[in-house]
């Protein structure tokens, strides 16, 4: 083992654990890397070998994996990540104004640029699966929806203050993604959607 | 087998008698000596009217003809205006060469030594003049028109050795107005789409 | 295997239970253009390109590649619907690829090139905007990528993969955006690497060394043997002008299934050494061959136990049978060492042939650094493994890369210990009941196993478990030079005079000597204070046979002529061997192979003169034929 490691010795621990999981033992390389990348905030070449080490796997192939996903990052992003869907409804429904906005608002010029305080980036996403609540937008494992500008400057308020802060570092990676809803704009699934689903 | 063989078809094409397919002589009488006189003065006529014709020889070397706009003479390697070598070193030339009179070796352009665009350049050319049929193959082949046929035809020379024409000698510049000639012709358009690679602007 | 009869383009066929359709379709002659299928790699169906249309099945195109044949099965490669999507798959692989065929080294043996030709569409509608890469990149010192050229076959990756069991190379990003790409851009490492250059089906992965250095149809093929270690591996030796320019391998199933390894393909370059020794010099003043080789035996001549020789590694067995007569005859009690040999004994009995090892259902690896020592076996092993379900253990001090199979049982033993581990194996659970074959390959540790010991703990286990013995010789030629006794393993301090053919003795000149015959190829350190230097051919202008590992004697073709006043290395040793006082004049080599061939049972195979180089059809499809 090196002696100075990247990503900590728990984290190791836990991603040789995941490939009892499996069949084929190299489906553990993404869980492997999704917990990497909720260490470091993105997988550096170091990292990859260290995953690679840990499930004895060679570190071309986990790069392989890491390149082909977009939500592997690669390179540094913002501690706060806002995915903002520019699919059709969405966009419809005025994204590209709020993109814009979010731009203006996090002091950015360009998708994948970090602000300068480094906690904000922000990426244009296709359809994350939630039409109805358009437009929407997806930060920090939480689904965003029926964005306006104010809503929009509320999020990244909340979340350059301190405060708010700590509950969201409580729960990292959460396996599912239960929307965050407030109780007033809660409007119904539509019952068309909900017969697909079943 | 031996059946076949005692058969064999007779030759396919039947042979010729002596006379066969020979105009008949006309028949009848000698048309008589004033007749033979009578022609010989016609054809005399013909001479002595050339004596005032204007000269159709022309008096080489000191005088030279009119060639073709398209002559296939020596050849010449061009270059692009930015004085890169337009030659690759592709070898397609050499290839498509009827009787193997150039001899082309490549490699690699590198940034301190750039002699043509892009990855590859000929370290050497040479072309044997003395075996070269002057087909013009080479110019056909070439995906760059780097190599053309120039117009001189006067290749004399005092040693077999001065006919291997050498890069250096085939890069020499070609007349002003073989260049004026390529550069006018549409039937030489640029081998890549402005803008792609190999193409310097 | 069942055979299984079908109709391919009207054509009856009748092959194996699970035989490919492409494969079947090679066996009368119609050829179905691939990509990404290779016949030593597990069909991925990744180009589409070999898609045909058959019945019964589906009423559209079909990858040929992917599927078995089937008990009346009707394919049709020329129908209007197959003939139609092979060309639309082969202009959708033209999209990205650049028109650079003039500055490409594949252009005149590019597959891309030929199928465009025999099944694409005449014009090409592509007038967008194409991939860019920054080219040529260099992988390794040896191999060049350049990605727009890839048409994502995969063939590379996958034989990193599959044969080599590494993942050096790797493809980035997805879809239309992937990219080949190495690890972290690490340069590669394998000793493997270059078989991708021979893979690849278009001019994406290219040799640095061969870079330009000439078009495929200007050069002469011959096929000959590699020369660089004992497994005997097929090679095409290609020249131009005088030149060796290109190595590249040869399939013979027996021995190397179409791989060679880097030593074997790029190690060639000092064959157009500049600086390569032509004449023979006496203490450097130039001389000829008569004046050389009289002053050679002068000095050599009667010293007995005083004379140390040291011999190349790769010496055919025509040079060694020669050697061996000046050994019995006037350089008696010579103290002689073999460049590269092993301290394995001659085989007692029959050893096991290469081809075997695809059966064994256990391989024992002992005290050998396989990967270095003899690539290609290390291959077979890997495929015996991965691809047929071996088991496999090696014992062997420090870790080696069949350790990549997370199943392989390593046992670490103390350096000069591994007969002991290998008597202790005859109780190891995989060869309780192995259920097959098992194949004991030994090396010599590097000099670090008593080899006697080894040798016969290794003769033992295979006794017990019923396994075949596969001692891993090192050297060229040693099986060969060992049958003639010339293999010699003697130290050569103290020795008053030397003779040094081929390449310096490892430990270097002892400072003992006085009197130095160098036969080299290249001029080295310390060739100016020998009494008499002679120039060597090297493997690209000798003729000659080696004998591999497994005892098979194969003949070497020599590509390039050689140039006087160089001479052939028999033609020395006959003319040395009169110099000496003994009656030796053989005319040329046939008459000393017919001689070697009688005197020697291990070489019976020599009497069979070797056969005029096969007439290969018109290349293709590149050395590597799909």
């Amino acid at each position: 083992m090196k002696t100075t490691s990247v990503l900590s010795a728990h984290l190791i621990d836990e991603i040789k654990a995941l490939p009892a999981r499996y069949p084929q033992p190299r489906s553990a390389v993404m869980p492997a890397l999704d917990l990497a990348q909720e260490e470091l905030g993105y997988l550096t070449p170091e990292a990859m070998t260290e995953v690679a080490t840990a499930l004895q796997l060679d570190a071309g192939y986990v790069e392989g994996v890491a390149t082909f996903y977009t939500l592997f990052h690669l390179e540094p992003i913002g501690k706060h990540r806002f995915y903002m869907c520019t699919n059709l409804s969405c966009t419809l429904r005025g994204a590209e104004e709020l993109v814009e906005h979010l731009r203006g608002a996090i002091g950015v010029h360009e998708a994948g640029e970090v602000s300068k305080d480094g906690l904000f980036s922000y990426e244009e996403v296709e359809c994350m699966g939630a039409c109805e609540y358009a437009p929407m937008c997806r930060v920090d494992h939480r689904y965003h929806y029926d964005l306006t500008a104010e809503k929009v400057d509320g999020l990244v308020a909340e979340r350059r203050s301190p405060a708010a802060a700590a509950p969201l570092s409580s729960s990292p990676l959460s396996p599912t993604l239960p929307p965050e809803r407030g109780e007033g704009d809660k409007p119904k699934r539509a019952p068309k959607k909900k017969k697909a689903d079943g | 087998m031996a059946d076949e063989k005692s058969s064999q078809p007779e030759h396919p094409t039947p042979l010729r008698g002596p006379r066969e397919g020979v105009p008949a002589k006309p028949e009848g009488k000698h048309p008589g000596v004033a007749a033979d006189v009578a022609a010989l003065a016609g054809g005399l006529k013909t001479t002595l009217s050339e004596f005032f014709r204007p000269v159709v020889t022309t008096m080489y070397p000191e005088d030279k003809t009119v060639r073709s706009e398209r002559y296939r003479g020596r050849h010449y390697l061009r270059r692009y205006d930015n004085g890169l070598e337009r030659c690759i070193g592709c070898e397609l030339c050499a290839a498509a060469c009827p009787v193997g009179c150039i001899l082309v070796i490549a490699a690699e352009n590198s940034d301190e030594n750039r002699v043509s665009p892009g990855e590859r350049y000929a370290k050497t050319y040479e072309i044997n003049m003395l075996r070269c049929i002057f087909c013009g193959y080479c110019e056909d082949a070439c995906p760059v028109q780097a190599i053309v046929l120039g117009p001189e035809y006067e290749l004399s020379d005092t040693s077999r050795e001065k006919f291997i024409y050498t890069k250096e000698k085939l890069l020499e510049p070609m007349p002003p107005d073989v260049e004026a000639r390529l550069r006018a012709s549409a039937a030489h358009p640029s081998p890549l789409p402005d803008g792609e690679r190999g193409t310097p602007k | 295997m069942p055979d299984i009869n079908l109709t391919i383009d009207g054509h009856k066929v009748t092959v194996p239970a699970g035989t490919l359709i492409v494969e079947a379709a090679k066996t009368v002659g119609i050829e179905i253009p691939v990509f990404c299928y290779h016949h030593k790699l597990d069909p991925v169906g990744a180009c589409r390109l070999c898609l045909v249309d058959f019945s019964p099945g589906p009423p559209r195109p079909q990858t040929a590649c992917t599927t078995p044949v089937a008990e009346g099965m009707v394919v049709r490669t020329q129908s209007a619907m197959a003939v139609q999507a092979r060309a639309d798959i082969l202009e959708f692989e033209l999209v990205n690829h650049p028109l650079d065929c003039p500055v490409c080294d594949k252009g005149g043996e590019c597959p891309l090139q030929d199928f465009t030709f025999r099944h694409g569409y005449p014009t090409s509608r592509i007038d967008g905007p194409r991939l860019h890469f920054k080219k040529p990149i260099p992988l390794s010192e040896n191999i060049a990528l350049d990605r727009e050229r890839c048409v994502l076959c995969y063939r590379c990756t996958r034989y990193y993969d599959e044969i080599a069991w590494e993942q050096e190379l790797t493809v980035a990003q997805r879809g239309v955006q992937s990219f080949i790409t190495s690890q972290f851009d690490q340069p590669l490492q394998s000793n493997f690497s270059g078989n991708i250059i021979d893979l690849c089906p278009v001019g994406a992965l290219t040799s640095r060394v061969w870079r330009f250095e000439s078009r495929p149809w200007d050069m002469t093929h011959t096929e000959s043997v590699c020369s660089k270690c004992a497994v005997g591996c097929n090679t095409t030796m290609w020249q131009r002008r005088g030149q060796l320019v290109r190595i590249t391998s040869r399939e013979n199933d027996d021995i190397d299934e179409g791989w060679i390894c880097d030593r074997g393909r790029f190690d060639y370059t000092d064959v157009n050494e500049p600086s390569r020794l032509r004449t023979p010099t006496i203490r450097g003043a130039k001389s000829t061959w008569a004046d050389a080789l009289a002053a050679t035996a002068g000095g050599i001549k009667g010293k007995g136990a005083k004379l140390g020789i040291s011999l190349p590694a790769d010496l055919t067995n025509e040079e060694a049978f020669l050697f061996r007569r000046l050994l019995d005859g006037p350089l008696k009690g010579a103290k002689v060492k073999m460049h590269g040999r092993t301290a394995i004994p001659a085989p007692a009995g029959p050893t096991m042939p290469i081809k075997e090892i695809d059966d064994a259902r256990v391989i024992v690896v002992v005290a050998s650094d396989i990967e270095n020592d003899v690539p290609i076996i290390d291959l077979r092993v890997k495929k015996a493994v991965s691809k047929r379900g071996a088991k496999l253990i090696v014992i062997y001090p420090e870790g080696v890369d069949l350790d990549r199979n997370p199943h392989t049982v390593h046992i670490r033993n103390a350096k000069g210990a591994a007969a002991e581990e290998v008597r202790k194996l005859s109780s190891h659970e995989l060869l309780q009941n192995p259920g097959g074959p098992v194949a004991i390959l030994f090396g010599d540790g590097h000099g670090s196993e008593d080899m006697n010991d080894l040798a016969s703990a290794c003769g033992a286990l295979a006794e017990q478990v019923g396994g075949k013995e596969m001692p891993l010789y090192r050297a060229t030629n040693e099986r060969g030079a060992l049958a003639l006794g010339v293999a010699g393993w003697d130290s050569l301090d103290g020795v008053e005079a030397l003779l040094s053919w081929g390449p310096p003795p490892t430990a270097g000149v002892p400072t003992s000597v006085r009197f130095l015959a160098a036969w080299d190829h290249l001029p080295r350190d310390g060739y100016d204070k020998a009494a008499v230097v002679l120039p060597a051919t090297t493997f690209a202008e000798r003729q000659g046979s080696y004998t591999n590992l497994e005892g098979t004697v194969q003949f070497l073709r020599p590509p390039v002529a050689i140039n006087p006043p160089l001479k052939e290395a028999w033609e020395v040793l006959n003319e040395l061997g009169a110099a000496l006082g003994l009656e030796l004049d053989y005319p040329g080599i046939f008459p000393i192979q017919r001689d070697a061939a009688a005197k020697t049972p291990a070489l019976a195979a020599l009497a069979q003169t070797p056969s005029p180089e096969p007439v290969t059809g018109p290349v293709l499809v590149g050395p590597a034929h799909p």
